[in-house]
């Protein structure tokens, strides 16, 4: 067992971040999701990271398949590449604005960079042979079970949701405005109405 | 070491219980959250869990690694729709383009 406490905080941080990232501006908890995704990705793979002079020797490894660390790793380098290149292929394109050649090129580099890290170049005996590290198709029927599960039990969660959802008694209307509110509420929308009343 | 099926299917299961229950606690707001949604949520986490202690250590870390190798398809799932993007001249987004659209609503 490698200390996986660690890496369970990491992940449980993570998944907290993605949660508060899309509350939306408009909570506090969505300023500090970039602060806990940070610490969630330390404890995740800064273990691994700090002690980079076996990194090597563990990532072309006979049985790198036992070290949940340099699987992790090799999860996190290609994840990274494919986020930072998706973001320079969207921002690059025509979609925002004008098109920019440079970051869509550079955008499109790295989401190459992530398709041969992740299904060529990977870790074992054949870390640097690309004709022998290949990705299988075995490899993807492995995660049969595990995503048949995970489909299961997203069935349940969504079947959680709603039955929650449609036997709770329904609100009482809301109240209505004040005259302050109501003042207030007027500004705003004839502020961003560019003051036409 | 590989887990059976159903091993591997319960630490799929439990997975997805596991991440509603994250998600339901760390946006909970009162009188938003349903209460029974908390409480549901909650419960069923740990019973997953619960269960998921007498599946063994090996099979548990070779299930996650299986979905981690699973999970290298990705990028390559994402480059037809990151293609389509490159090559869509669609500028619904762009200011000049929504001023022009709005001046045209207007002008009817």
């Amino acid at each position: 067992m490698d200390a996986p406490f660690g890496r369970v905080a990491g992940v449980i941080l993570l998944l907290v971040s993605i949660s508060w990232n899309r509350m939306g501006p408009s909570d506090s908890r969505y300023r500090i999701a970039l602060v806990i995704a940070s610490a969630g990705i330390a404890l995740l793979i800064g273990r691994d990271l700090l002690a980079p002079f076996d990194l090597y020797d563990r990532l072309s490894s006979d049985d790198f398949s036992q070290d949940m660390g340099v699987v992790i790793l090799h999860f996190a380098i290609w994840a990274l590449l494919l986020a930072l290149g998706s973001m320079l292929t969207i921002r690059g394109s025509g979609v925002y604005g004008a098109i920019s050649p440079t970051t869509l090129f550079t955008g499109w580099l790295l989401v190459i960079s992530s398709i041969s890290v992740a299904m060529v170049f990977r870790p074992g005996t054949n870390l640097l042979d690309p004709m022998r590290g290949i990705f299988s198709i075995w490899d993807a029927l492995s995660a049969a079970p595990i995503i048949l599960g995970m489909i299961s039990g997203l069935i349940v969660a969504v079947a959680i949701v709603a039955w929650s959802e449609y036997s709770e008694p329904p609100l009482p209307p809301a109240p209505g405005l004040d005259d302050d509110e109501r003042i207030y509420v007027r500004k705003i929308v004839e502020d961003h109405l560019g003051g036409v009343n | 070491m590989s887990g059976s099926f159903l091993e591997e299917f319960a630490v799929g299961f439990t997975i997805s219980l596991v991440w509603l229950t994250i998600h339901v606690l760390s946006t909970y707001r009162r009188g938003n959250t349903p209460d029974r949604l908390v409480a549901i949520s909650t419960i069923s986490s740990v019973v997953a869990l619960y269960l998921l202690t007498s599946v063994p250590y090996e099979s548990i870390s070779s299930s996650l690694k299986s979905l981690i190798y699973f999970l290298a398809l990705t990028p390559l799932a994402a480059a037809p729709f990151l293609l389509r993007i490159t090559v869509s001249h669609s500028n619904e987004f762009d200011p000049i383009a929504l001023q022009e659209a709005d001046s045209v609503s207007d002008s009817e």
